[in-house]
């Protein structure tokens, strides 16, 4: 190993980031290297230097106050949080540690809408609109165009697609 | 070149456009009654708990049940109890979707009037009756569109 190989790994050598047979080699030729073995001595000495330095100014900071101001904020979350919780039990609402998971929910939908071909939306009101034809269809998926008539409702069950327009009506004399 | 390319292009997309006429279509309309409590009809076991999430009725017994290929773009009537009717003009299908007219009559009354598209093969239900708060029984139609 030559010189100027030694002088490009000397903080390493200093730090003992290499691997023990490149540490070995340095260390070998800076024992009987003398310009090498100062210049290892130097950036050691810099190091003490700037560790004493650091030392020193740590010493001089007054952290006495720190953790109070630290408890003081953690409690002043927590009952934030608290109310927080109560008012929205209170209004029926989900507590407000749920946005997290919504906010991922969200992203996971955008993502699966930019990924996946923005298919036609399924008709789901009674209004009159064009046929559309939706990605993923259920075996008894419905799709309703147009609906008239009086009184009347419509249910649909979510795992099958299966639809039932319903008539509020009297089913008397039926003749079962 | 581009004319030709286009001519293709127009050929092909209302060759694949172009509704499944040809294949016929088989309805089956089931009437079932449908009350609060009592036996239910073996052949709507496995459908009588969505049947019962969806009507609110416990007991489902079939009345009446009728299979017949209709013509495209033709009516057809389906007697019901009680002297109702289901009258249905299937106008086309795109793909595996069949449109149809249908019409829930009582009479001369027409208690739904409705254009709708059915996935072949798929169950659609139709019902007639009170809530079952309120109701001894109801009505349910089930109509099933393939095309085969």
């Amino acid at each position: 190993m030559t010189c100027d190989e030694v002088g490009t790994l000397i903080d390493a050598f200093v730090d003992t980031e290499l691997p023990s047979a490149t540490l070995l080699e340095v260390a070998c030729h800076a024992g009987h290297c003398a310009r090498c073995e100062r210049a290892v001595q130097d950036v050691l000495a810099i190091r003490e230097v700037l560790v004493a330095d650091v030392d020193r100014q740590v010493e001089g900071l007054d952290l006495s106050g720190v953790w109070s101001h630290v408890d003081a904020a953690i409690a002043r979350t927590e009952g934030q949080a608290h109310w927080r919780q109560r008012g929205d039990a209170k209004r029926g609402r989900l507590p407000r540690s749920i946005p997290v998971w919504g906010s991922i929910a969200a992203i996971a939908a955008g993502a699966a809408l930019y990924v996946r071909p923005i298919g036609p939306v399924a008709v789901t009101n009674p209004a009159p609109s064009a046929v559309r034809v939706a990605s993923k269809r259920l075996p008894n998926h419905v799709y309703i165009d147009r609906l008239a008539g009086k009184d009347i409702a419509l249910r649909r069950e979510a795992k099958s697609g299966t639809t039932i327009i319903w008539v509020n009506h009297e089913v008397e004399g039926s003749g079962w | 070149m581009v004319t030709r390319a286009l001519a293709l292009a127009l050929t092909a997309s209302s060759l694949c456009l172009r509704p499944a006429l040809a294949d016929p279509l088989q309805i089956q309309v089931t009437s079932v009654r449908a009350a609060e409590s009592g036996p239910s009809d073996p052949q709507l076991v496995s459908l009588r708990p969505r049947l019962r999430r969806l009507v609110g009725y416990r007991a489902f017994q079939i009345v009446n049940q009728e299979v017949r290929t209709c013509d495209w773009r033709s009516e057809a009537r389906f007697a019901l109890p009680g002297g109702r009717h289901l009258q249905l003009l299937p106008k086309g299908a795109d793909d595996d979707v069949v449109n149809m007219q249908v019409r829930l009559l009582e009479g001369r009354r027409r208690l739904v009037d409705t254009n709708v598209r059915v996935v072949s093969g798929g169950t659609m239900m139709f019902g007639v009756g009170r809530d079952p708060r309120i109701g001894d029984s109801a009505l349910i139609i089930l109509l099933k569109a393939d095309m085969k």
